[in-house]
């Protein structure tokens, strides 16, 4: 650990960073726990869970679970095929295995904006403008990052138990969901999680690809009825708000630990 | 990659539990999306945006609509708006990140819990949350930045409506959402230089500035050079925040390219053009990207 000693320059800078970062939070609580919100910074006048319910109430509880369907559908296609292709590029010597997973990488760094208009009509050509188009177009968003944090994982496992097993007859369907799919567990989470909360913030793609509003997920539906209030409800907004972050926030704190593979990858702009 | 010793063994595995091609089909789930939603929608928007619709008709114009954008104004307009907020956001925020990573990393550090959630939580909020979130907050008539410098007598601030402070607006929310995310990066790379080093220099007299400057700072290197190229790109491909903080205006003041390629496509229905503007974009990602690269790596060797 660095031994550095704070100083006090430096305290002064990270207190005042503090404050810029924590106001908004402070806003968002206030509001959304006061029923005659005004969107002051003040302590909540009309003290209640009345947003709350209001909201719930509405369209919102539709939309969570369509995000639900979504996120969780994306995370789940992403760790099914991931893990499918990680397995032998971890312990295969096999022709082009580099060449695939540098294309992979630059693949994830092509502009997926600049393909919008052609990814929408390949799914309209092919009946996926839908929730389940949703899904597996980000999981092939997703999927660079989850085909190398499954292989760095499968890495880890030691790979003489598998020798073991296939010593004494087992078969490979046996050795992979017997051993090596137990023993990466954690890192099957990981990448399920990760997955779920990038799909659960996505705005651009259900935007384009949902085009009735029993469709919608939170995010687009959130973004609509902000854009459709006159006067702005700050109350409504704030509970939608935190309705709508709460199970990406507490995906956070479930994989805290495991923040420096994860997050890496997957808050990455854009 | 797996040691070369046991790769005979594995090998034989694979082949006697069933052909060859096993570990192919392992992978064809992969590659049929990649070739779905990656390959064939960038080939696909190759070929339209070498096309025009005219009277209802798809219709080739070879490189017309390429052509169009080289003397387009408002592409250069949202070209030189994305660059500008490329070249102050990314360094702000990098900066920030550091100064983050160094105080996380120190010892010396309290209320830490307090902190990371304050600096991490914005990673995993959704777009839309923070988007509407900072336009309520930076709304000119109602907003909570404008009562609170009016509260410390400093005027009003026309955020959204101005076209220079609306630039300013969407910085300040990329910042507070992304800042964390490099800073995690940083946090790590700085856990892997080893505390020796720092032991040693104290012993040698060395300032905190100048340990800072010749054992943290090049020790950071390799994280440095990645979140510089991944904060470029993305800003370069910047679409969500000034669609919903600015819908691109005030008079196309925040118009990116990300947006102009949007608005030309699902406004306009323009698909060729957009293309065309999807392809010239991933050109200057692609310049860009390699320029730094080269540059990054040639400082650290």
């Amino acid at each position: 650990m660095e031994r550095t000693t704070l100083s006090r320059p430096m305290a002064i800078a990270l207190a005042f960073m503090a404050v810029i970062w924590v106001s908004p939070f402070a806003w968002l609580f206030s509001n959304a726990f006061d029923t005659a919100a005004t969107g002051r910074l003040v302590w909540p006048q009309n003290f209640g869970i009345g947003n709350f319910t209001g909201a719930i109430g509405g369209d919102a509880g539709r939309m969570f679970l369509n995000s639900l369907l979504i996120a969780a559908g994306t995370a789940t296609i992403s760790v099914v095929v991931g893990a499918a292709a990680a397995y032998p590029l971890s312990r295969l010597r096999m022709p082009g295995k580099n060449a695939l997973l540098w294309t992979l990488v630059l693949l994830r760094m092509l502009p997926s904006v600049g393909v919008l208009v052609p990814l929408y009509f390949a799914a309209q050509r092919s009946g996926l403008l839908n929730q389940f188009g949703v899904m597996l177009a980000l999981s092939c968003l997703n999927l660079p990052f989850t085909l190398l944090l499954l292989k760095n994982f499968f890495d880890t496992v030691p790979i003489e138990l598998e020798e073991a097993a296939y010593v004494d007859g087992a078969s490979l369907w046996q050795i992979v969901t017997g051993i090596v799919l137990p023993m990466s567990r954690a890192g099957l989470a990981v990448v399920w999680f990760f997955s779920f909360t990038g799909a659960w913030n996505e705005f651009l793609l259900p935007l384009i690809f949902s085009r009735v509003e029993a469709a919608f997920p939170m995010s687009v539906g959130l973004y609509g009825a902000f854009g459709r209030m006159g006067a702005i409800d700050y109350g409504f907004l704030a509970a939608f708000s935190i309705i709508y972050a709460a199970p990406a926030v507490g995906v956070y704190f479930l994989l805290r630990r495991n923040m420096n593979t994860g997050f890496a990858g997957v808050g990455v702009k854009g | 990659m797996t040691s070369s010793k046991l790769q005979p063994a594995t090998r034989r595995r694979w082949r006697g539990s069933s052909p060859r091609l096993t570990p192919y089909l392992f992978l064809l789930p992969v590659l049929v999306l990649f070739a779905g939603f990656k390959v064939y929608p960038y080939l696909y928007a190759a070929w339209l945006s070498l096309t025009k619709i005219i009277k209802g008709q798809t219709t080739f114009v070879g490189l017309g609509n390429y052509g169009r954008l080289a003397t387009d104004p408002i592409f250069y307009k949202a070209l030189s708006n994305t660059l500008i907020i490329l070249i102050t956001q990314v360094p702000l925020m990098l900066g920030l990140a550091l100064l983050l990573a160094v105080a996380f990393n120190s010892a010396l550090l309290k209320f830490r819990a307090f902190w990371r959630t304050a600096y991490f939580v914005p990673i995993v909020m959704g777009l839309v949350a923070y988007g509407i979130l900072f336009s309520t907050l930076l709304n000119s008539h109602h907003g909570l930045v404008n009562f609170l410098l009016e509260a410390v007598g400093l005027p009003r601030v026309p955020w959204l409506a101005d076209p220079v402070w609306a630039k300013v607006s969407i910085i300040i929310a990329l910042t507070w959402h992304y800042t964390g995310n490099s800073a995690v990066i940083y946090l790590a790379q700085l856990q892997s230089i080893p505390g020796e080093l720092y032991e040693a220099a104290e012993i040698d007299g060395a300032t905190a500035w100048q340990r800072f400057w010749h054992i943290t700072l090049p020790g950071l290197r390799p994280a440095i050079t990645l979140t510089v190229v991944l904060s470029t790109i993305g800003t370069l491909q910047l679409f969500d925040e000034p669609y919903v903080l600015t819908n691109g205006g005030p008079n196309n003041a925040t118009l990116t390219i990300g947006m102009y390629l949007y608005q030309n496509g699902f406004k306009y229905f323009d698909f060729g053009y957009a293309s065309a503007i999807g392809y010239v974009l991933t050109g200057i990602i692609g310049v860009i990207a390699l320029i730094q690269f080269r540059f990054l790596r040639e400082k650290q060797a």
